[in-house]
């Protein structure tokens, strides 16, 4: 190894959550090196961060979470860590979680590891009905394209290796970008696999996604992943360093 | 046949088109790359307007049998659709330059911060200024010295080399 640990977790206006997102990441392990990507919060979300001793990139305005997400593989790219892994910053994801993601990386089984609430029955997570259509639609639909099993592609928790976070660093997708990200994956010839974990309840805040705002989202990332099918990719990152 | 009237008025128009996007040019206003297709949009207008035979024969083709000037708002319609495409790839584009802008940005400033950190990072570099240090090869070196002795970098990974591995 020896490149080390960062723990990338996106935040925009998570003020009530971060300070302990960002301890229990050290909790889980004090050699990890934690970054915080601001996406323009307007409450003290930056300075809480920055006083509980994580690095803290400031974006100059809203890039939304895919741009906020790509600046930290940005980072963990330029600092040359060996491993990322990325947590959101309302306290979701547990880091204690963060264990089983690690381990099928350690092992050189993936370049990507997917924490996913439905890999079994584990019922820690009950979304409401609608959004489990939702989520159950785009595993099917992703499944289908990647001609692999994928339960969980609205998963944020992930860990990567550097061939991942080289993929990310240079090309990630921008509004609700995990579901696209996994085909991205996948064209890349990049290996990916799930691992089931438990995930909390929000512990701040309602859920991003309203009833008309996901049929529209419904209907753009289902639009984006057939895009994602047939785009011309440049090559990852590794040899696109000099087009 | 045309109308004569509607020949002349549209020709005038065409011509004003013309004239305008050249004076936003000369006032550089508009860049030459995104006036190109408006001044052809203007040129092609204009031939179909003056040249009347041509009009009624185009219309013919198309089988538009009473009334050619359909062809000039066909023509004008095709024209605004493509202008109006190659608008949206350069936003796209400009949007993605923004993004990239954005967070190289932010990269940066995060970098800089660090370095001037705690005056750690202005503490390295000041001494050497005092020193009058003159070999500039020497100097240099100890500039690089003292900023991997800093805490904070000592704590990353030696990655520093690959910035900017991500070009555009």
């Amino acid at each position: 190894m020896g490149g080390g640990t960062l723990a990338i977790v996106p935040a925009r206006n998570e003020a009530g959550s971060i300070a302990g997102v960002v301890d229990e990441i050290r909790a889980f392990d004090p050699s990890f090196d934690v970054l915080v990507v601001d996406d323009a919060s307007t409450d003290e979300t930056p300075a809480i961060a920055a006083a509980r001793g994580a690095a803290v990139v400031r974006l100059p305005f809203n890039l939304g979470i895919g741009g906020a997400v790509q600046t930290g593989f940005q980072y963990a790219l330029e600092h040359g860590y060996e491993t990322a892994v990325r947590l959101d910053g309302d306290g979701q994801h547990d880091p204690a979680e963060l264990r089983k993601l690690l381990g099928p990386l350690a092992r050189g089984e993936a370049d990507v590891v997917t924490g996913s609430r439905f890999a079994d029955d584990t019922d820690g997570y009950r979304p409401p009905l609608g959004r489990r259509l939702g989520i159950v639609f785009f595993a099917k639909l992703v499944s289908l394209l990647t001609r692999q099993r994928v339960t969980d592609t609205t998963s944020g928790f992930q860990a990567l290796n550097r061939e991942g976070i080289a993929l990310f660093a240079a090309d990630y997708p921008n509004d609700y970008p995990e579901v696209e990200a996994t085909v991205l994956v996948f064209k890349h010839r990049l290996r990916l696999i799930e691992v089931p974990v438990r995930m909390r309840e929000r512990s701040h805040g309602e859920s991003s996604i309203g009833f008309f705002s996901s049929v529209y989202y419904m209907l753009k990332v289902t639009l984006s992943l057939f895009l994602a099918m047939v785009r011309k990719y440049t090559l990852p990152a590794e040899e696109a360093a000099s087009p | 046949m045309t109308p004569v009237r509607i020949s002349i008025a549209a020709s005038i128009a065409s011509i004003l088109l013309i004239l305008v996007v050249l004076e936003l040019i000369r006032g550089r206003r508009l860049k030459e790359r995104y006036a190109l297709l408006w001044l052809a949009t203007g040129v092609v207008l204009l031939v179909l307007s003056a040249w009347r035979g041509a009009l009624d024969t185009i219309a013919g083709w198309f089988g538009v049998s009473g009334y050619p000037p359909a062809i000039l708002f066909a023509a004008a319609t095709l024209f605004v659709i493509v202008v109006l495409l190659h608008y949206s790839t350069v936003l796209s584009q400009l949007d993605d330059q923004n993004t990239i802008l954005a967070q190289r940005l932010a990269l940066l400033e995060q970098r800089l911060e660090e370095l001037g950190s705690g005056g750690r990072g202005l503490a390295a570099i000041e001494p050497r200024g005092q020193r009058g240090d003159e070999e500039r090869d020497g100097g240099d070196e100890e500039g690089e010295g003292g900023e991997r002795g800093h805490e904070r970098d000592e704590e990353r990974p030696v990655g520093h080399g690959e910035v900017g591995r991500r070009s555009l």
